[in-house]
């Protein structure tokens, strides 16, 4: 792994870009609220839940099969938005989990979204399923529940790996409505081929601050887009000082090449 | 007889039993496929157990405190103890302590991750080899026009899937002006042939998967083929 304090200049711009977005934080929860557009996917969680309401079937949520991490805790801030969209409703959800930190965190964060939605008495610790911690053991604890409890609408959203495909083929097995979301590359194809609506890459880190509307939230994601500009700078000016090396004019001159040298060697990695 | 003694090794024929039970959820939800379901989490979850106490519990904590007299590891019981908290309305806010220092540890962990991942990426964007202006010829190549030609459309390519993914990917505008809207449509579309060829390779993993399975019943129990 890279390390940050192998090169000054990676320390700079990971110490620049934090800056950045605490910046926007800051501003953020100071009043000047910023905007961020529609992400399509996320909409369709209220129709989702809606209709797991009519049909009278529970709403399953999925935080994924890794540890208590970023992405987990993203997960999860997305269900505590879904769980009171449910408690409102009246329904009831269903969360299994495949570590038992995380199912810690799952139970409060269920129980808060009850309490909060003003329907505590819904809350019942069994929604919250701890089945193993093996990956293909809990994928078939998964698909079971799925068919036996009939869920009506399947949020998949934190960490997949091989299993992200069964998930998501027995949810459709059953006609539930799903919902998903990863940062794992690998497996957004096999959501995008089977599910309803999936969000892609950095939508999922977007997701709980479009949800929630929360200014810090909103602050950090806006951040993070002057992050990415500034990143797209970087590539420009990497871009323009290797290809101008190439011309045999600017290459020969000390005018020219030193400085263009010095930029390239500087924003190099070693 | 040696057939039907082998059909019925016990642990040939669990394994088969298992991975038609699993299987035939794909038809339909059935007792045969509850019973495997119930019977591989309850292995799991003793595989578990045993492998938490081996590996971790027993040489790092059990052996340091009997055999190696290092009983300062007492200490990490009444923290362990504190993830309890949670199931009791007076204890909450002791699983809380804990919970809020693994959120901090993460929290911290991902600036190392940042700095590991997405930096060297940054900077492998602007190699000698993704220069927009084509090297030198080299001496005697009968295709040197053609080289220089492909060098410099597959870079401006790359730079232009680099630029369009990541205008895709911004959340802080709407993506109204045409120019912007344009090249967040090609970020998409580049990101669904990319998405296209992930699921085909992944694909073949699963059916070589699959015919692993279908080997092991049909030539190692069954032993239907040969080979």
């Amino acid at each position: 792994m890279q390390h940050a304090s192998e090169n000054w200049w990676v320390s700079g711009l990971v110490i620049l870009l934090s800056l950045i977005i605490v910046g926007k934080v800051l501003l953020a929860q100071r009043g000047r609220v910023p905007f961020i557009r529609r992400i399509s996917g996320l909409n369709a969680i209220d129709e989702a839940v809606g209709r797991a309401t009519e049909m009278g079937r529970p709403v399953m949520m999925v935080p994924g099969i890794s540890g208590l991490d970023v992405v987990t805790l993203q997960a999860l801030s997305i269900f505590s938005y879904i769980a009171r969209a449910v408690a409102r409703f009246g329904n009831k959800s269903i969360i299994p989990t495949i570590d038992p930190i995380v199912t810690g965190v799952a139970e409060e964060t269920l129980q808060d979204a009850y309490a909060d939605a003003g329907r505590p008495e819904l809350y019942d610790s069994g929604d919250v399923r701890y089945l193993t911690g093996q990956q293909f053991a809990f994928a078939s604890g998964v698909a079971g529940i799925i068919v036996r409890e009939k869920v009506a609408a399947s949020f998949l959203f934190g960490a997949f790996f091989a299993e992200s495909l069964i998930f998501a083929e027995v949810g459709q097995q059953v006609g539930a409505i799903q919902v998903a979301g990863t940062t794992e590359t690998n497996q957004i194809p096999f959501f995008i081929a089977a599910c309803d609506y999936v969000i892609i890459g950095d939508e999922f880190y977007a997701a709980s601050a479009y949800l929630s509307r929360d200014p810090t939230l909103l602050g950090s994601i806006v951040g993070q887009d002057y992050c990415k500009l500034l990143l797209l700078a970087i590539i420009f000016l990497g871009l323009i000082g290797v290809s101008l090396l190439n011309v045999p004019f600017l290459a020969h001159s000390s005018l020219f090449s030193h400085p263009l040298h010095w930029v390239v060697d500087l924003l190099k990695v070693k | 007889m040696e057939y039907i003694r082998h059909l019925f090794n016990p642990i040939l024929l669990f394994g088969a039993l298992g991975t038609m039970a699993i299987l035939s959820l794909v038809f339909k939800e059935n007792r045969f496929y509850r019973v495997f379901e119930h019977v591989f989490l309850g292995l799991a979850l003793g595989y578990d157990l045993e492998f938490t106490w081996t590996t971790i519990l027993r040489p790092l904590f059990w052996d340091a405190m009997v055999r190696d007299g290092q009983w300062a590891w007492v200490m990490t019981v009444p923290v362990g103890l504190m993830f309890y908290g949670i199931y009791t309305q007076r204890f909450t806010w002791m699983s809380r302590v804990v919970f809020g220092i693994f959120f901090g540890l993460n929290a911290g962990a991902v600036f190392q991750d940042f700095a590991g991942r997405v930096v060297p990426q940054v900077t492998k964007s602007f190699l000698p080899s993704k220069s927009l202006i084509p090297p030198p010829p080299i001496p005697g190549d009968p295709h040197a026009l053609l080289h220089q030609i492909s060098f410099v459309l597959n870079n401006f390519l790359f730079l232009g899937i680099v630029v369009s993914v990541l205008v895709y990917f911004l959340f802080a505008f709407e993506q109204k002006n045409k120019a912007v809207l344009r090249t967040a449509q090609i970020g998409r579309w580049v990101l669904m042939f990319a998405f296209g060829a992930i699921f085909g390779s992944t694909i073949m993993t699963r059916m070589a998967l699959l015919i692993d399975r279908m080997y092991f019943i049909f030539h190692d129990w069954l032993r239907l083929v040969k080979g």
